[in-house]
Parts: structure tokens; C-alpha cells; sequence
């Protein structure tokens, strides 16, 4: 049975990605177990300087999720790559992917060039889709010119491969990853949240200080399974699939779609264990619908595969 | 960072051996676990047809259960009132740190609404080595579900000789204490941390994700502008050390 996956170049031992925010810099989950068991760990966005976030409460419950707005708290690329990183190596082998966040070309810059001469970094991660703050880089992932632009200003300097975490808050996320291909990204993440509210009927405000926020969960399933076809129909760049997945199942269910790997988000705030789960069950799984390579059910979903 | 226990954090699943209403929405719930926690630690509970956790502080400590005392606010808590005796329920544990005990002192314990179960281990600990005076804010006397650990009584309403909120009761009484611990809604704390000119201890709430550390969906901020996440740094916190304005 094979679960490894090649990621433009990064092995990963199976497709299971933490995904970012979800999981910390990583190295606090030793304690529930193994970490080399994960295929890679996307780490918490990074902007040049330390961001508290915003204020609280940044947390609501939701039918099938939850909201946050957390708003990118980070101690900054300085402290991520002199500390967390470091503590993140002792216990974890593999190469990471390191998710940058920033509000202009420049933030952008200055972290990814910091992640790009980081040998514990495979791949750089760039959200352009985070809605928590005024200026998340969430005007890049909705305008094809500022994203075009900025992933073009990337790739004249950074080596390793980038890979571009789209929103799905916008009307044509087939026309978003084309940009991205045509501007010379070598990969996609497919999906971030999608921009959500609750109204707490006590107060009768927002429950959220910011009002809105980043809707997670399971309701995000068919929203990322769906997109992330769309785009593998008309874009050939590797997709890493996220979005609602709790189970093995779902795992194979984003990879039919065309997801090449899967990062799982909202799950490890449930169960820290969930990751490690998902790889567990994931060889029974497989075995159950008679699949021997991961890699030959890439895609599969798609008429003529 | 205060009080940490030693033991690592599992998820269980774990039998239910009672779940009974005390007063009107409050209940009060025995766990079959042997739990090595300490007082000021808490749990986060999966409920059926809610999808975050609900984190519910440890109410009591035996050899082989422990108990949580919850008020029925929302959804999560109103379906964690209807489930059995039997029921296995599935648990993360034991989370934050617990309270610092301290000896040989007068201590004073203030608990307000919902934030005075996490209290009442602490009392019966601290009871052992310090003389404790134990002061509670109500609402409505009919809240009053704490006769056995004989607190002083303050209510909102006029349902007790003494009307009002913790400030006032303190500032009409005097109190010999040395030392304060207090648990309770933000505005009581906030106030608490003003009017208290002893050291001592507290313990918050905040909205959570994950109650373990990964999310920073529950960070505030200290004095000197450190971030510390509520679930993980706290929930107790020394008097003095956060700044509760922003709240
Ligand atoms: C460390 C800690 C210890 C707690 N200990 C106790 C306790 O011993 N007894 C008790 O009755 N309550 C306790 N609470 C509060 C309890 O967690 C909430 O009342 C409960 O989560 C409400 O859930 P719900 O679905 O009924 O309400 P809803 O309002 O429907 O919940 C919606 C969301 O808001 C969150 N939420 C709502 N109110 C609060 C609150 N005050 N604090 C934190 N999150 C909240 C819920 O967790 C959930 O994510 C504690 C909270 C924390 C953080
Ligand atoms: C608390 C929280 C914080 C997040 N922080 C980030 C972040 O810093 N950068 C980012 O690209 N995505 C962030 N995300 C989005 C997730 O990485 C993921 O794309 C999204 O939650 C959808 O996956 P899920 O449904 O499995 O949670 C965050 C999500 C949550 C729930
Ligand atoms: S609740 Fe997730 S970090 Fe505290």
C-alpha cells in the first residue's frame, strides 16, 4: 500500500497536513503524540512583526463549525524562525510548510524571503485569503491584478516552491487559480474560510468583537470538494484540499476531487488526536475501496479518469 | 504560571453516575474517573449536536469520580442536562492551571454566579492548612446550592439581609483576610482586582476553541503586554497581573 505523496519535490509520507492555525508552530501537539507521523505541518501565518489580533471574544460556535477571528496573532518571522521553528525541529524531522501572511507586497516579502533560506521550510504557504484583518492580504486573493501581481514579485526571489491558499469569498475561484498559474505558482491551497457571523440573541449583537469572521468545519466540505474540482479541471498545478475533513474518508473523498495532499484544520481543536487518527484509519480505508496508491486516485472523480 | 498538574491530557470517554438539577437550571454532574487534577482545573466536553467543546471547571475531586456543576445558558449545556445516568460522555482533561495553595493564611474566597463551582475544591483544600472565609454573590437565594461549604451570602435581589454585589458586602463588613482567591463574571473580577490590596489568585472565562493551547482563540494580555492564552497560561491568573480593561 503507498501513501506517499510527492508535493513539488517535498515527500510527505502520507497526505495529512495540520493546517495553519490550527496546530500552533507545531511542537505543543508532542504531547499527545508522534509528530513524525504527519506528512508535513503547516504553521501558524507569520507577518514581519509580532500581531496580538484581535480583540476577544474571537470564537463562536456554529452548526457543522465554528468562527474565528483570531486575526493573525503571531510573535513575528523574527521569534518563528530564532525559537518556534527551532523547537519545532527537536521533535519533528520532516520539512514544514511555513504559511505567510502580510497586508502589502512588502510583508510579503520580507517573511517569505525569511522562510526561503529556512532549511526546515519545503514550502511556503501564502494567504491571500485571510479575512480577519482590514488588510489580511484577503484584497490579494480577491483581485486578479494585486495577486498576479504579488505572486510574480515573489517568485523573482524566493526558490522554494510557493504555493498560493485562496479564498473561497470570491464569485470565480477557477479564475483566481489560473492567475496563479499564469503568474508562476507551483501550487494551490484550496480552501480557506469562508466569511461568516452569529448574533449572540442576549445582547443581540455579533458574538464575534469583530463582528465577522472565518467560518471552519465540516460545512465546509462540499464548498472545498466542489471548488477544488472546478479548478482541477481547468488548472494543472497540485492542489492541497482543505476544508471539513474529520475522517479518512474525507481524505479520499478531497483527492477524488483532485487534491494531491489535504491539510485538517478545525478537526485538531476537537480532538488533538484527529491527525493522527486520519492516518491510523487511513490504510483500513483504503483497503476498503481497493485502493493501493494514493497517487492513482488523484483526480478520480473527473469524467474520463 | 501557577499551579500545573503532572498529569498529560487524554481525551476519555467517560461514564456519567449522576446528573441532577439542584436549583432552577443549575445541575450538577458525577464523572467516573479517577483524576489526578487539582482545584481551578477544568474539562472540555463533547456534546451531542454542538461541534466545539464546552469547557466546565472540576467542581470536586474524590479517589475514583470527580464532579462539575453547570447553569444551563445555551444549547450545549441545555442538551448536557438531558443526558443519563450510564451515559458515556467524551472528555479532554484535565486542562489550564489549577490554583496555587497557600499556607498559613487568612485567606478570603470570593465566588460570583457560575464562577463559584471551581471554588469549592479549592475551599476544601485550602481548609486544611489556612483559616478560609468563604463570601458568594447571587442573584436570587434560590441559587443558593452551597449550603455545606457555609459561605457568606450577598444577592442581587432582596432575597438575603444583605443586598448587593461582593464590593458592596465587603465594603459594609469587615473582613480579616490576608489573601484572596475569586472566580466569577468579568465585571466582579475587574472590579476585584481594583478593590483588593492583598495578593492573591483569579480565575477567568473566555469563549474557546480548542481549551488547550493550539487555536489563541482565548488570548489577552498582561499588564506589560505579554499575551497568554486563558486556557493554557490561565485560567488562574495572580491578582494584578492581567489587564481586564479591555474587557
Ligand atoms: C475555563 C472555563 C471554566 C468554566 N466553568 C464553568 C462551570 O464550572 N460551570 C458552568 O456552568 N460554566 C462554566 N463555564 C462556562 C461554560 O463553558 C459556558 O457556559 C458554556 O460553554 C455555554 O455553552 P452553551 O452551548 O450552553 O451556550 P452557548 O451560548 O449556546 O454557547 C455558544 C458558545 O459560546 C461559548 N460560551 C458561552 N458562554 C461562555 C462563557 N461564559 N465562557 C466560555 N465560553 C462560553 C460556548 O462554549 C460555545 O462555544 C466555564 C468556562 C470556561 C472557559
Ligand atoms: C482558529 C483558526 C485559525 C486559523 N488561522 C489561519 C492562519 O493563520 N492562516 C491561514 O492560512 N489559515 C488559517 N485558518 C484556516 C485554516 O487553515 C483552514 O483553511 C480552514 O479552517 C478550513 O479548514 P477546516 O474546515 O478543516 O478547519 C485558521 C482556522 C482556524 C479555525
Ligand atoms: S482556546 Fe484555543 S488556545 Fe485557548
Amino acid at each position: 500500500m503507498n501513501t506517499k505523496i510527492n508535493l513539488s519535490n517535498l515527500i510527505l509520507n502520507n497526505p495529512i497536513i495540520p493546517a495553519s492555525g490550527t496546530f500552533g508552530f507545531g511542537y505543543e501537539f508532542s504531547k499527545f503524540y508522534d509528530l513524525n507521523i504527519l506528512g508535513s505541518i503547516s504553521l501558524k501565518g507569520t507577518t514581519p512583526e509580532p500581531r496580538y489580533g484581535n480583540p476577544l471574544p474571537r470564537i463562536a460556535d456554529c452548526s457543522a463549525g465554528m468562527i474565528n477571528a483570531v486575526g493573525l496573532q503571531n510573535p513575528g518571522i523574527d521569534m518563528v524562525i530564532g525559537e518556534e521553528i527551532p523547537k519545532l525541529k527537536e521533535v519533528y524531522q520532516h520539512q514544514v510548510i511555513a504559511n505567510v501572511a502580510g497586508s502589502s507586497i512588502d510583508d510579503y516579502l520580507a517573511c517569505a524571503l525569511a522562510f526561503d533560506k529556512c532549511d526546515a521550510v519545503g514550502i511556503l504557504e501564502i494567504n491571500v485569503s485571510c479575512p480577519n484583518v482590514a488588510h489580511g492580504g484577503i484584497a490579494f486573493g480577491q483581485s486578479e491584478e494585486l495577486l498576479s501581481a504579488l505572486i510574480k514579485k515573489l517568485k523573482q526571489v524566493i526558490k522554494k516552491p510557493l504555493y498560493i491558499k485562496l479564498s473561497p469569498n470570491v464569485s470565480d475561484i477557477v479564475k483566481m487559480a489560473l492567475v496563479c498559474e499564469q503568474a508562476g505558482a507551483d501550487g494551490l491551497v484550496l480552501i480557506n474560510t469562508l466569511l461568516g457571523m452569529r448574533i449572540d440573541l442576549k445582547s443581540q449583537k455579533p458574538i464575534i468583537h469583530n463582528k465577522m469572521g472565518g467560518y471552519s468545519g465540516p460545512a465546509l466540505k462540499p464548498i472545498a470538494l466542489r471548488m477544488i474540482y472546478q479548478v482541477y479541471e481547468a488548472c494543472s498545478l497540485p492542489i492541497i484540499g482543505c476544508g471539513g475533513i474529520e475522517n479518512a474518508e474525507d481524505v479520499i473523498e478531497m483527492m477524488l476531487a483532485g487534491a494531491s495532499a489535504v491539510q485538517v484544520g478545525s478537526a485538531n481543536l476537537i480532538d488533538p488526536y484527529a491527525c493522527s487518527k486520519i492516518i491510523k484509519n487511513l490504510p483500513r480505508v483504503m483497503k476498503e475501496y481497493q485502493i493501493n496508491d494514493l497517487n492513482e486516485i488523484i483526480g478520480g472523480a473527473h469524467d474520463g479518469k | 504560571m501557577l499551579n500545573q498538574s503532572n498529569q498529560k491530557i487524554t481525551c476519555q470517554q467517560i461514564r456519567i453516575i449522576s446528573n441532577e438539577r439542584l436549583a432552577k437550571d443549575i445541575y450538577k454532574m458525577a464523572l467516573a474517573s479517577s483524576l489526578q487534577a487539582l482545584p481551578g482545573q477544568f474539562i472540555n466536553i463533547k456534546i451531542k449536536d454542538v461541534y466545539l467543546r464546552r469547557p466546565i471547571s472540576i467542581s470536586k475531586i474524590e479517589k475514583d469520580y470527580f464532579e462539575i456543576i453547570y447553569k444551563i445558558v445555551g444549547k450545549g449545556t441545555r442538551i448536557l442536562s438531558t443526558y443519563q445516568k450510564d451515559d458515556y460522555l467524551d472528555i479532554l482533561l484535565p486542562l489550564g492551571n489549577g490554583f496555587e495553595l497557600v499556607k498559613n493564611k487568612q485567606v478570603l474566597v470570593i465566588g460570583g454566579g457560575i464562577g463559584i463551582p471551581p471554588l469549592l475544591e479549592l475551599i476544601k483544600q485550602l481548609s486544611t492548612n489556612n483559616k478560609v472565609t468563604f463570601l458568594i454573590g447571587l442573584n436570587d437565594i434560590e441559587e443558593h446550592i452551597y449550603q455545606e461549604y457555609q459561605p457568606l451570602v450577598t444577592t442581587i435581589n432582596k432575597s438575603v439581609s444583605f443586598q448587593g454585589n461582593v464590593i458592596d458586602y465587603l465594603n459594609n463588613h469587615h473582613l480579616e483576610y490576608d489573601y484572596a482567591y475569586a472566580c466569577g463574571p468579568m465585571p466582579m473580577l475587574k472590579a476585584l482586582q481594583n478593590y483588593l490590596k492583598v495578593e492573591g489568585q483569579i480565575s477567568i472565562e473566555e469563549r474557546m476553541g480548542c481549551g488547550f493551547g493550539a487555536c489563541v482563540g482565548c488570548t489577552c494580555q498582561t499588564k506589560q503586554h505579554q499575551y497568554k492564552r486563558i486556557c493554557v497560561d490561565g485560567p488562574v491568573f495572580r491578582i494584578g497581573e492581567l489587564d481586564l480593561d479591555e474587557y
